[in-house]
């Protein structure tokens, strides 16, 4: 897929810091905030992290050094904070944690435009708004979706209330992240 | 004898969890049930011990939906307690935070969780198809809510900037005036949102309620005023539970409330416009007549149509609010612990959300109460839903089911603050 120089990338890290395994996406995203050379770090619940929905845009100098078309941000996944936040990117990749009944631990990757997100993976923020599934389907009802968008899944264990991840998602967490940063160099070629 | 059950196990497109059962026997309703499940959430007992300034920030971690709600009856309960009162510009920031919260919270229920009941959409995405300038409409609306909410409370979902005497940090007037530019297209937005929800196609469904809000001697109430009913209670906030009171049902987590001798009453926008009509805007008071809304009104369905008319006297009352604002000197006057009891109640955007704290000398809080909203219309749910099926019991039982729904959300129930909800069951016999 062919891409002008300019075109602008969001990375968005998704999830409930405080629900155990539902924080992976913010952690992927953490992780691909810093300086390449400490991505090497062991990832865990980040005491005295910013809280999510608080971050603001951060430009990820660091993942792509010399380029500025990319951003790292990271909510709790609330449909407007979402479609505020692919609000003018050409390209949005999505990390989150997912109950798709796999191995946890285990990363999964749905290209939108391919198909619908399925709803019942993805845990919605609140009874009362809705997760990203809802979010794609309803930014694809209002042509705001993003001409590429790619969501990265990671099968969670523990959706319980703290900050202890189950391990094997602590694992996947830094090969998620490695993962989207090779698709970004893809993209950016 | 033909028996005939409706329920909904799990209800959506309301906040938190729980269930409705309806049992019809023959061409009479036999039972009716709103089970909340749930969890019970524990606030009142684990706020006791802690200090008093750490009320509004807990108490703010019950509802993402309406935080500011529980942090105004917070603060406004331990000022009560302190004997402090908070005035001026401090006071308008309050009115101006609540404003932001009630444009969010109104602008989600009409358009994402409510509207598409009416139009017979499953939900607001399959609306958005049909209808997408409207969902925009109702995003963007939404999304100015939320930056009120953000400006003066810190972040837009539990906000972290509201105190006990004030603010940590007040806005400057520089700070103000991009909202002002975006709250015009909103009172525009708001506006057309009146005309367009006057215009769904409204069950007939009149009903004699004994209503309960705030009454302030200016404003149209959000955070101060007596506590007055159309039924003739006309009472100081501090009076609330001798008049009031909450008790247990088996089949649910939440408490129902009850007037004193009286039964039934019911909070929430409604309850507000039509107990505080002439203290609207001009402006909201022209778009409701426009839209045909009388000032008696008893229909709960067209709590849709309040709701935007609020929505349009949140805008209004933001931007006066804006307009006349000067940075005060302090963000918070000062707030000296001493013992004593302290209560409040304020409206949130579903209603009446009543607060009250006994405090030792150091501030350290003995015992809390937090009767929120939505407990204090469960009863009244209950028997709009019996009487509105005993009429409609010739229709099949999907439609029925839906209606049922859709007269659940008539009060934008939120069983997250109200356990301390929507699975629905209808069974004929």
């Amino acid at each position: 897929m062919a891409f002008p120089r300019n075109f602008q990338l969001q990375i968005i890290g998704v999830g409930q810091e405080w629900r155990g395994d539902d924080a992976a996406g913010l952690l992927v995203a953490r992780l691909l905030k810093l300086p390449q050379t400490q991505r090497g770090v062991p990832v865990g619940p980040l005491p005295g992290g910013r809280p999510p929905g608080s971050a603001p845009r951060t430009d990820a100098a660091s993942l792509t050094p010399n380029r500025s078309q990319v951003a790292v941000l990271e909510t709790s996944g609330s449909i407007s904070d979402l479609l505020a936040a692919w609000d003018g990117a050409d390209a949005v990749i999505l990390a989150d944690a997912v109950r798709a009944g796999g191995p946890p631990g285990k990363i999964y990757r749905f290209r939108v435009q391919e198909a619908a997100l399925p709803a019942e993976l993805f845990p919605a923020a609140s009874t009362h708004d809705w997760g990203i599934a809802q979010a794609v389907a309803l930014g694809q009802a209002l042509q705001q979706l993003p001409p590429f968008l790619v969501v990265y899944g990671i099968e969670g264990q523990d959706f319980g209330i703290g900050q202890t991840l189950s391990p094997a998602v602590a694992k996947a967490i830094p090969a998620a992240a490695r993962l989207i940063l090779q698709e970004v160099q893809e993209l950016l070629g | 004898m033909k028996s005939r059950t409706i329920k909904v196990d799990i209800l959506a497109r309301v906040e938190g969890e729980g269930g409705l059962y309806l049992r019809v026997k023959g061409d009479a309703v036999a039972e009716v049930k709103l089970k909340i499940f749930e969890p019970p959430r524990f606030f009142e007992a684990f706020l006791r011990g802690r200090q008093f300034h750490e009320a509004p920030d807990i108490t703010a971690r019950i509802c993402g939906i309406c935080p500011v709600a529980y942090q105004m009856s917070a603060v406004h309960a331990m000022e009560d307690a302190m004997g402090v009162k908070v005035t001026g510009p401090l006071r308008d920031l309050r009115r101006l935070l609540y404003c932001g919260e009630w444009i969010e919270s109104h602008a989600l229920h009409v358009f994402l969780l409510h509207a598409p009941d009416f139009l017979g959409y499953q939900d607001a995405i399959r609306m958005a198809q049909d209808h997408p300038d409207v969902v925009k409409m109702g995003l963007r609306l939404k999304k100015i809510g939320n930056e009120v909410v953000t400006l003066v409370g810190g972040r837009e979902i539990h906000p972290i900037n509201v105190r006990v005497g004030g603010f940590y940090r007040v806005p400057t007037k520089p700070e103000l005036a991009p909202l002002a530019e975006e709250l015009k297209w909103a009172r525009d937005a708001a506006l057309k949102t009146v005309r367009w929800v006057a215009a769904l196609p409204m069950p007939e469904f009149e009903q004699d309620y004994e209503f309960v809000s705030l009454r302030h001697a200016e404003e149209y109430p959000f955070n101060e005023g007596r506590l007055v009913s159309n039924q003739g209670l006309d009472i100081a906030v501090q009076d609330y539970e001798a008049h009031f009171a909450e008790e247990q049902v088996s089949y649910s987590n939440a408490l129902h409330s009850r007037r004193q001798g009286d039964g039934l009453y019911f909070v929430g926008p409604l309850a507000r416009y039509h107990l505080n009509f002439d203290r609207l805007s001009p402006l909201a008071q022209e778009a409701a007549q426009e839209a045909g809304l009388s000032r008696e009104c008893r229909n709960p369905f067209q709590s849709i149509i309040v709701r935007a008319v609020e929505t349009l006297y949140a805008v209004d009352e933001a931007l006066r609010i804006i307009a006349a604002y000067a940075r005060p000197d302090q963000p918070a006057i000062k707030v000296e612990p001493r013992s004593g009891v302290g209560c409040a109640a304020t409206e949130a955007p579903r209603g009446l959300l009543y607060h009250r704290y006994r405090l030792d000398e150091s501030g350290a809080i003995l015992e809390a109460k937090i009767v929120p909203p939505t407990s204090q219309n469960l009863k009244i749910i209950e028997q709009d839903l019996w009487r509105f099926v005993e009429k409609r019991l010739d229709l099949p039982d999907d439609q029925l089911t839906w209606q049922c729904e859709q007269l659940v959300r008539n009060y934008d129930p939120c069983i997250s603050c109200a356990t301390h909800f929507l699975k629905i069951r209808l069974e004929r016999q």
